[in-house]
């Protein structure tokens, strides 16, 4: 029992905790919300808030790529292992 | 006079807001029972929702990171950069953990779409029937979820600016409102149960509120 609990945490320790250091690792401390207001922020109007959604627009809705959607998917996917590990006695 | 940027951003947590609550009310599902059917309000309507949330979030806030800030609030100094990227990166962790306290299939309709299409053992009734969860860090707080959502918000910046903090109270007062409505229906479905529950626990911090 205790070799299933720990398979378990260690599945959710290399999905969700392994790509932060390896992301610390290869860029170093990453602010997205600096990095947006430094960089990428330039609309300053309505006019240029539709341009950026029509011009986007293709992407919003391809949304096999959206990573919220890939984030639950994920997280589906490990938490049904986790169950099917820990419920297989 | 209010930028043209403040208002855009509070109007799009607003919209975003609004359908989201509006097509999660149980009122909305009865709606859908009506026109599409019980089987599609069972089976398909959960999924749907997932998705067009998924879509409708990105594309709101995605627009909202690419408004240009007329102000400048604050900056924190770059010497507390270590402690605030760590304290993002766990309340990131937090975060994650709390959404694995429930059932992420049934959450994001994919289990329900399962029961459709393999007819498993358990019926579409059964897949949609929720027990009170009040275990792990739910026997703390009420909303740990929220509480992630926040701490992420905060500390995903150091630049703290005018659309900032317009965000942050625009989040606040959607978890205000979208929590008393979503403890109301948990109150009509758990009853008593539920009123014990809002008793002995806080909403967001342990032991303070």
């Amino acid at each position: 029992m205790n070799f299933r609990k720990i398979s378990s945490v260690v599945l959710f320790l290399i999905v969700f905790v392994l790509p932060i250091l390896i992301q610390y690792i290869s860029t170093g401390q990453y602010f997205s919300g600096n990095d947006f207001v430094e960089n990428h922020s330039y609309i300053r109007n309505l006019y240029e808030v539709w341009t950026h959604f029509s011009t986007n627009l293709i992407n919003y809705l391809f949304f096999v790529s959206n990573p919220i959607f890939i984030f639950f998917v994920v997280a589906y996917l490990v938490q049904s292992a986790m169950k099917w590990t820990m419920s297989d006695d | 006079m209010i930028e043209t940027n403040v208002i855009v951003c509070a109007t799009l947590w607003g919209v975003f807001g609004f359908q989201h609550s509006l097509l999660a009310r149980p009122s909305t599902k009865i709606l859908v029972n009506k026109i599409f059917g019980c089987t599609f309000e069972t089976h398909f309507y959960p999924i749907l929702y997932f998705v067009s949330q998924c879509i409708v979030f990105l594309i709101i806030y995605d627009i909202i990171r690419h408004l240009k800030p007329t102000l400048i609030i604050f900056v924190i100094p770059e010497e507390w950069n270590y402690f605030i990227f760590w304290f993002n990166r766990i309340a990131n962790l937090f975060l994650i953990i709390t959404v694995f306290h429930f059932d992420i299939g049934k959450f994001t309709g994919i289990s329900q779409i399962i029961q459709f299409f393999y007819r498993t053992q358990k019926n579409a009734k059964e897949v949609n029937q929720n027990t009170l969860n009040s275990h792990y860090l739910y026997k703390y707080i009420r909303h740990p979820m929220y509480l992630g959502i926040l701490l992420v918000f905060v500390s995903s910046t150091t630049i703290y600016t005018d659309l900032f903090f317009v965000s942050l109270v625009s989040i606040i007062v959607y978890i205000e409102i979208g929590s008393y409505f979503e403890e109301k229906s948990l109150i009509k479905k758990f009853g008593s149960r539920y009123v014990d529950y809002q008793q002995r626990t806080k909403r967001y911090i342990p032991g303070i509120r």
